[in-house]
């Protein structure tokens, strides 16, 4: 009995032992690899999980038997009146929408030469931006302030790459405001925020940068507002830091920089796609030595973030190979 | 019979990960796993099963770090100093008051989340022991109401199956390998 006590305490050393060479390996990275390795190897359980519970809200809809079971019956009957009142308003709203659409396409042809509208009708896209809805894995108040990554609900199948984009579900923001005749209930077409980039692809899962992480880079634009108009200011690198703020580098002394200014991405793979917006500049000092010190508060609030969307693009070979002269 | 408890420890592990990463707003992290470990290891205290506990709690900080593994760390050598070695005890010792047996699982596993929530925190908000501490007792909160249920009901079992004598109990100290 004596040695099994010795044996446990000898197992209990070695495995913190372990978790400690892992602490390490963790800070130099050498675990990132791995990460979603064994994510992928819980995937099926989730996903499996998450197929049961998609089923359960049909099963809670049922009325109830016994005692309440009438008082059931009718609440079903009138949830179910009550829906279809709801689904014919949607489909009479749906209708006027179509002809509206109808109406204004009509509108604007009549401002493009027929030519020219057919030739771009017919003219395939170069470039093919596709946005993938993903989960957060990662649970909200599990954010440290120093955020190395996050792990997402999508993967390899479906057809994630590293590097790319991933930009915030839940709010959209355009560079338009109520001086622009602008209130609440428009709709939004575009304009996302961007959260990070995915780090690495798993098979089911991926692992998110976030843009405060430290070795995250990409190329922004300032913008800076004047009364109701925004003008295009300095190109600068913005870079994670490991802290709360990102700071722009890259910058020529002559560049204007000031607090308040909008960082926004200065195009995705070189071409002007929709506008993704990173965040404010919350300082920016001038130093002696000719060089700007701009930090750059993301306008993410990672507490938010539910559910993620990945900003997908490849060319289009055969339309480039074609269009080629 | 340990293999056949390393893969049922495996499967229930794996399972309750992967409840954890399908709802991770209602099962907050650790609520679920951490309880599940602890009662594996506490099932049959072996050095096998210690170390395919403390394996997976390890596995699932690989997969889902913080700033720091403390709780594979601190796990083990927890649950190894909560044992006892079966010598006849001093009587000082025999005075002194023990966890009982079904009390065991729940308070490790509150330890263990407490300190794992600990590590989630920014490294420089202890600077602010108060606020710090706030700040980590909130962040207890969602996860204590669904870890205290679950390791109460695997405590009740783990009573269970040593009043049917499917496992043995805590009080023949550490079984040895």
């Amino acid at each position: 009995m004596h040695t099994s006590q010795g044996k446990i305490w000898l197992t209990a050393a070695a495995l913190s032992a372990l978790a400690m060479a892992a602490g390490g390996a963790e800070q130099l990275g050498a675990l990132r690899s791995i990460r979603p390795m064994l994510l992928d190897l819980c995937s099926p359980g989730r996903l499996a999980v998450l197929a049961i519970s998609s089923l359960r809200p049909a099963a809670d809809v049922l009325p109830q038997g016994g005692k309440n079971g009438k008082a059931g019956r009718t609440q079903a009957a009138e949830d179910a009146s009550g829906r279809e009142l709801l689904l014919r308003q949607l489909l009479i709203e749906n209708a006027r929408l179509r002809r509206e659409l109808d109406r204004e396409r009509d509108r604007s042809q009549q401002f493009l030469p027929q030519a020219e509208s057919a030739e771009a009708a017919q003219r395939p896209p170069l470039l093919d931006l596709r946005v993938i809805p993903a989960r957060m894995l990662s649970r909200q108040d599990e954010f440290p302030e120093v955020l190395r990554e996050l792990s997402i609900s999508a993967g390899r199948v479906h057809g994630l790459n590293r590097s790319e984009l991933v930009v915030q579900g839940a709010g959209r923001v355009i560079d338009a405001g109520q001086e622009q005749k602008i209130a609440a209930g428009d709709r939004v077409l575009d304009g996302l925020t961007v959260v990070g980039r995915i780090e690495r692809a798993g098979r089911w899962t991926s692992l998110v940068q976030p843009v405060t992480a430290e070795g995250f880079r990409a190329r922004v634009q300032l913008f800076r507002a004047a009364g109701s108009e925004r003008h295009a200011a300095a190109v600068a690198m913005l870079e994670g830091t490991g802290t709360p703020f990102c700071r722009l580098t890259g910058l020529e002394h002559t560049d204007a920089v000031a607090t308040g200014d909008e960082v926004f991405a200065a195009g995705v793979e070189g071409l002007s796609g929709p506008p993704l917006y990173f965040g404010r500049v919350v300082r920016a000092d001038f130093l002696a030595g000719g060089e700007w010190e701009v930090q750059v508060a993301p306008a993410v609030e990672l507490d938010d973030l539910d559910t993620i969307q990945v900003l997908r693009w490849e060319w289009l070979k055969n339309t480039v190979s074609e269009s080629a002269p | 019979m340990s293999l056949r408890h390393a893969a049922a420890a495996l499967a229930l592990a794996w399972f309750a990960m992967a409840v954890e990463l399908a709802w991770p707003g209602a099962v907050p992290r650790g609520s679920v796993v951490i309880p599940m470990i602890c009662a594996v290891i506490l099932w049959e205290r072996s050095a096998f099963l210690l170390s395919i506990g403390g394996g997976l709690l390890l596995f699932d900080w690989i997969a889902r770090p913080t700033a720091f593994p403390a709780a594979p760390l601190v796990l083990p050598l927890l649950v190894a100093a909560a044992g006892h070695s079966g010598e006849p005890r001093r009587a000082w010792r025999k005075k002194r008051p023990g966890v009982p047996s079904p009390l065991q699982l729940p308070l490790i596993a509150t330890m263990i989340l407490g300190l794992q929530a600990a590590s989630q925190q920014r490294p420089w908000a202890w600077s602010q022991p108060v606020a710090a501490s706030q700040e980590w007792l909130v962040s207890l909160h969602a996860p204590l109401l669904v870890l205290l249920p679950v390791s109460g009901v695997l405590a009740l079992l783990l009573q269970l199956a040593a009043e049917l004598g499917i496992r043995r109990t805590a009080a023949t100290g550490w079984r040895s390998d």
